[in-house]
């Protein structure tokens, strides 16, 4: 035999010759010190190529996996149901509140955020800069602590669902950090229990010196936490004393104990039975109830669907939106009530003013015996005689001009930011984070534009920041609609142009907005999401492209 | 046997995102598609035979998903068209790589000369020696006859070889 070509010795070396051929070649390589040689070469070659090409990212960092939505339900964790068991906490609080402001004829809470309606924006904005000219900077602690708030809401919540999972502990750790710090307590460590069927129970003979985080389908504290207590659970009793706040979201929470520093509580019934919170509360529900034997030392800011009962003392201001109000006992400050009704109780004693915003005078109910230290101001507005919309014809021209406007404002959009066509949520712990996210902007940017606005240097700022603002709440559900209309052609298994997911998602979100009570609080989430896309797009723009401290209004 | 596939993903990673990287040439677009193929992993699971490695099944997954990108870039068709010319460009011996550059600064200078080899070189010697696949899978994978395969890592190599030579002899000479 001839000496083999380079090419049948090299897929010799490769292990890539068949058997007889192979065989002949070996027989050749070893009568023939040239081949033998070269066949050497080609080897020693491929270890050379293999050795280059091996693995030089030992370091990479691993990046999250972003589980598809369509199986993403199969494997939702007990972190998720309780994640969204406190979700479900909270919506009720949302719908009541959207629903009372119906009922009672208020300025809808909601209907500014209605983008299509622009005399309401229009009021909005004129009455938003008149009260920060005005008495901004009396409720700056309390709309700053209302934000944090709901903040540290969003991080609980946030945190239920990464406990639950097991993952994403480094990142779970710092939203407890997050919310740790924000809420100011005696915490100097973190313990952290969890059962996802079970109950967690700190017995009454138990104290854990650290920030206590517990989730599990009920908790239960009997014993000392000294330092702050984070529950999520479907039932969260707390019978024992918290050195610092506390702060949970559950179905239900009963607080029976004593807490030294703020309780910041988002259920669907919230029972202070003889409960001592040191500082403020902060409640959001469909029901809370304070006993009177319960005892708030500073101020108390309720959001509740139905009804706020406050039997025990506040040692401050208290500001309540819920339905039906009963105040029975002393109010160090002003009382500001939003709702359809409040009454002043016998022993009830208001030390400040009591404005009282009510569908009529006569919502508002004085015992006798309560007494008044500073005015009375009800606020009420005439309700216009309530006519059935639906059956008129220009709320059908209105729809279809609403329609007309959004359309053509999100093909502009779409068509001049190519990019927020593909912008989405692909699971729905992603979701999750994008309405967290559309919540926090949501409370966040008018605060911003609170503070700037006290300083007189900050007006521009603040009337831009506010506009911006607005544009986003205007854009929000345009962007979640091109993004159902997307997913729904994507269901189909087509790819269609953008424009007409566009006609279809807004078609749905525009019948699904103005649906009949449950209208407002698909509005409200649905901005929330679209606001939390904006942002989330805006700033991976930032990001990418490395522009330092690019704000995102 | 339900399969733990956080675990899985975060244990092949690196190794897909490699190949990606190698077959793709380029970080972005190979993060993208190291996600795309778990995420195409994830959907199949139920394909995975449990009682076998992942390694072998995911790394399938990737290559056949790069090869696709790279079609996909490629604005005419074939990509391995033309077998004959390949072979006619083959030249007689010239020295191996390991004889042109010294150990030291072998490793970095063969990387940066594989990144700069055509696509259609590139594929094929990736395939062969970093995800270890016979010239039967390779040849299936790219859609090419089994000689061709052969051809085209020869081709590949002398390419390395010529690009490395001027590297050895700025070091050597």
């Amino acid at each position: 035999m001839s000496c083999p070509t380079e090419l049948v010795l090299a897929s010799h070396a490769d292990d890539a010759l068949d058997a007889a051929s192979a065989a002949e070649v070996d027989a050749h390589v070893a009568a023939c010190h040239r081949c033998q040689a070269r066949l050497g070469q080609l080897r020693a070659e491929i270890d050379c190529i293999a050795a280059a090409l091996a693995l030089d990212d030992e370091h990479l960092a691993v990046p999250p996996f972003r589980r598809p939505v369509a199986q993403g339900t199969t494997t939702l964790g007990g972190g998720f149901a309780l994640g969204i068991a406190a979700l479900a906490a909270a919506g009720p609080a949302l719908l009541g509140v959207a629903l009372q402001s119906r009922f009672a004829g208020l300025e809808p809470v909601l209907s500014w955020l209605n983008p299509f309606d622009a005399g309401g924006l229009a009021r909005a904005g004129v009455r938003a800069i008149l009260f920060l000219s005005q008495s901004g900077g009396d409720l700056m602690n309390s709309i700053t602590e209302t934000a944090v708030a709901v903040v540290v809401i969003s991080l609980v919540t946030w945190i239920a669902v990464a406990l639950g999972r097991r993952t994403s502990v480094p990142l779970a750790l710092g939203a407890i950090l997050g919310a740790v710090i924000l809420a100011p307590g005696p915490a100097e460590a973190l313990e952290i229990r969890t059962s996802e069927e079970g109950a967690v129970y700190v017995a009454a003979d138990e104290t854990i010196d650290d920030t206590l985080v517990a989730a599990g389908n009920t908790v239960e504290i009997d014993g000392i936490v000294r330092g702050d207590l984070i529950a999520v659970g479907r039932a969260v009793v707390v019978r024992g004393r918290v050195d610092g706040a506390i702060i949970t979201a559950a179905q239900s929470v009963n607080i029976e104990g004593e807490a030294e520093g703020s309780v910041i509580g988002a259920a669907q019934t919230l029972n202070l039975t003889g409960a001592q919170i040191g500082r403020n509360l902060f409640g959001f529900g469909t029901t809370i109830n304070a006993s009177s034997t319960s005892r708030i030392g500073s101020n108390a800011v309720v959001f509740a669907g139905q009804s706020t009962i406050l039997s025990g003392p506040v040692g401050r201001d208290v500001y309540s939106f819920s339905n039906q109000h009963e105040i029975g006992n002393t109010v160090g400050g002003d009382l500001t009530v939003f709702g359809s009704s409040v009454s002043l109780l016998g022993p009830a004693r208001v030390t400040g003013d009591l404005t009282a915003h009510v569908p009529t005078e006569a919502d508002v109910s004085v015992s006798p015996s309560a007494t008044i230290g500073g005015e009375l101001r009800t606020e009420t507005r005439e309700r216009p005689e309530p006519e059935n919309q639906y059956a008129t014809g220009g709320y059908y021209v209105g729809q279809l001009l609403r329609y007309a406007a959004a359309f053509v404002t999100g093909l502009l959009v779409l068509a001049l930011v190519p990019g927020l066509r593909s912008a989405g949520f692909t699971s729905v712990g992603n979701g999750f984070v994008v309405a967290a996210v559309g919540l926090i902007t949501l409370a966040a940017v008018p605060v911003i534009a609170i503070i700037a606005a006290v300083f007189v240097i900050g007006i521009p700022v603040a009337i831009l920041g506010l506009m911006l603002y607005v544009v986003g709440l205007y854009l929000a559900k345009i962007m979640v609609a091109h993004f159902v209309g997307r997913r729904i052609l994507e269901r189909g298994g087509t790819q269609r142009h953008f424009a007409t997911a566009l006609a279809i998602g807004l078609a749905l979100v525009i019948v699904a907005v103005d649906l009949p009570f449950l209208g407002g609080l698909l509005n409200f989430v649905l901005t929330l999401a679209g606001l939390g896309l904006i942002v989330m797009f805006g700033w991976e723009q930032v990001r990418g492209t490395t522009v330092p401290e690019a704000a995102i209004g | 046997v339900r399969v733990d596939f956080d675990a899985l993903y975060r244990s092949h990673y690196r190794r897909v995102f490699g190949l990606c990287l190698k077959l793709l040439g380029r970080r972005g677009e190979a993060q993208d598609a190291a996600q795309e193929v778990f995420v195409r992993a994830y959907r199949a699971i139920d394909s995975y035979d449990a009682s076998q490695s992942f390694s072998p099944w995911v790394l399938s997954i990737a290559s056949n998903h790069c090869i696709d990108r790279l079609r996909r870039r490629q604005r005419e068709p074939g990509l391995f068209d033309d077998p004959e010319r390949e072979m006619a460009e083959l030249a007689a011996d010239t020295p191996t790589l390991p004889e042109l550059v010294a150990d030291g600064e072998r490793d970095d200078a063969l990387r940066a000369a594989i990144g700069a080899l055509p696509e259609k070189h590139r594929l094929p010697l990736v395939l062969a020696y970093f995800n270890d696949m016979s010239y039967d899978e390779i040849a299936a994978a790219l859609d090419i006859s089994r000689n061709h395969v052969g051809v085209l890592l020869l081709r590949a190599k002398k390419m390395l070889r010529r690009a490395l030579a001027g590297t050895a002899a700025e070091h050597c000479e």
